[in-house]
């Protein structure tokens, strides 16, 4: 147990260690980030195929999306991770950084799809029609009516999901990704403090203040959108 | 009557087909708009960070002295050895990180990479997917222990029956890894009710001793003397085969070598050059190699 605190002393005086984590956690941050934007992008068209009205020239592309949901869902993250690194990617000097934003996008796209598909279902089918006997246009109906109440519906969900990407980023440590896990990892290993629990929990520490200030964000923009409701 | 119900319908239909074209140009748009956003986001990302390099190794650098992080950056004996090679071909190569278990069949397809330098064993199955250079290191395979549940000790090492039973943990694929389940699957420990357990590495293999998940952990020489260093409650020893007899017992040994991809034999010459250069003992016995080795231990242990 000494050897426990002597080691925590260790990790936080060493200058190179808070630099090697510092640097992970930049690279987890930038996975992370561009990850969400590629899958909040690419989920939202994949739900707006899966919503559209079913007419002729949309049936393939629903397939399509149907297909990709499920696959995706369907298989772990860590498979998909090496599908892209050592199969699909498998282009010599092609930057690692994006086959990495893309593996965590499509796999978040096709989380977020159902997301945002449920939030949008969820608004009732009555004021389309509403809106629609109005004499409103397609577009002005989605804008003004339907999307405004599945965003309200939406945003808890997404952050949750923008949660789980950030945490999922750390098996990119497994395709050789200098990453907060990988730090903690390099930290922990023989040559350096030949122990992983203490590095760990650093990087643990880490997630967990970086998770903690997305959630009192996506706090405060739900209690902002929730304001109108109770005026009402 | 019957008129005016069938029109209705059909000026429904109209308006509808209509209001789906609006919609179709609307989705369009904003399909389009994501095209552009995550276009945009890759070509950044592109843009950031762009190298081209001739040859590609690979390697796991969680291996010291071989190969390991210092300050993010992978150095070691075996990085040594690729920067000789990429000046004698006047070539770049890059060195790439991934987990063990890949290497040799990365490096088999040769289209990520062309060869692997992760203190990699010869083996006849590997052997089968790839070549291998010139060996340039032997290692004995090492027993990190609790101090206060060691293994039977015969002189100084252990034999393999004394893990009898036991339940022993090491880095999936290593060259442990595999000569253990060997022994496990036909060899001294068949039906001994031993237990090998694969771990992401070295370190987290000797981690779980303490935890109590495994009994001991089976590591390269090199890596378990670096990992007992740095923590005083774990000791290591020795493996060998019994013999008749104590003075019988020889050590469970490897060479490491490079593993090269079978249409790459400019590469694998040209690995086989420097590495007998690099072993080539001088006056006092000690390879270049072997200098490197212990140069490399120095540093890590400041």
């Amino acid at each position: 147990m000494s050897d426990f605190f002597a080691k925590i002393i260790e990790l936080f005086s060493t200058p190179e260690y808070i630099d090697s984590l510092l640097h992970g956690f930049l690279l987890t941050l930038e996975i992370s980030f561009f990850a969400i934007i590629v899958g909040f992008t690419l989920g939202t068209v994949i739900a707006l195929v899966e919503t559209a009205k079913p007419s002729k020239w949309l049936t393939i592309p629903k397939f399509i999306c149907r297909i990709y949901t499920t696959v995706i869902r369907g298989t772990p993250m860590a498979l998909q991770l090496f599908i892209m690194f050592f199969i699909i990617f498998a282009i010599r000097d092609f930057p690692e950084l994006i086959t990495a934003i893309l593996a965590f996008g499509f796999n978040s796209a096709a989380y977020t799809s159902e997301i945002i598909r449920g939030g949008i279902l969820s608004v009732d089918k009555g004021q389309t029609e509403a809106g629609l006997a109005l004499g409103l246009k397609n577009s002005t109906i989605f804008f003004k009516i339907v999307a405004p109440q599945a965003i309200k519906n939406i945003i808890p969900a997404l952050g949750n999901e923008i949660i789980t990407v950030i945490k999922e980023t750390a098996i990119v440590s497994m395709v050789g990704m200098y990453d907060l896990n990988m730090a903690a990892k390099d930290i922990g290993s023989g040559h350096n403090l030949a122990s992983y629990i203490v590095p760990m929990f650093t990087a643990a520490l880490f997630y967990l203040a970086t998770i903690y200030l997305i959630t009192f964000l996506v706090g405060r923009l739900e209690k902002r959108l929730r304001k109108s409701d109770l005026m009402e | 009557m019957v008129k005016k119900s069938t029109n209705s319908p059909k000026n429904s239909k109209t308006s509808n087909t209509n209001r789906n074209k609006k919609s179709n140009k609307l989705k369009t748009r904003l399909i389009a708009l994501a095209v552009i956003l995550l276009s945009a986001v890759l070509a950044f990302v592109a843009a950031k960070n762009t190298n081209s390099s001739d040859y590609v190794v690979e390697t796991n650098a969680f291996f010291a002295p071989f190969e390991f992080y210092e300050g993010r950056k992978i150095v070691g004996v075996d990085v040594d050895i690729i920067n000789r090679v990429a000046e004698k071909l006047d070539k770049k190569i890059a060195i790439k990180d991934v987990e063990f278990d890949v290497i040799i069949d990365n490096v088999e397809a040769g289209k990520i990479a062309d060869a692997g330098a992760a203190g990699l064993t010869i083996t006849p199955a590997r052997l089968e997917k790839v070549d291998f250079s010139i060996p340039y290191y032997t290692s004995v395979q090492y027993i990190i222990y609790s101090k206060t549940d060691a293994p039977e000790l015969r002189e100084g090492h252990t034999t393999w029956t004394s893990l009898e039973g036991k339940t022993l943990g090491t880095q999936t694929g290593s060259t442990g890894y595999l000569f253990t389940s060997d022994e496990i699957d036909e060899g001294v420990l068949e039906n001994t009710n031993t237990t090998l357990k694969g771990f992401d590495s070295h370190q987290l293999a000797a981690d779980a001793i303490a935890s109590h998940i495994v009994d001991y952990a089976i590591a390269d020489q090199l890596a378990a003397e670096f990992i007992v260093s740095k923590n005083s409650d774990l000791a290591s020893a020795p493996l060998y085969y019994e013999g008749e007899t104590i003075a019988d017992d020889y050590p469970v040994e490897e060479s490491y070598a490079i593993a090269v991809n079978k249409e790459r034999t400019e590469l694998l010459e040209a690995f086989n050059e420097v590495l007998a250069e690099m072993t080539k003992k001088d006056p006092k016995g000690i390879s270049e190699i072997d200098r490197l080795v212990i140069k490399y231990m120095g540093l890590s242990d400041e």
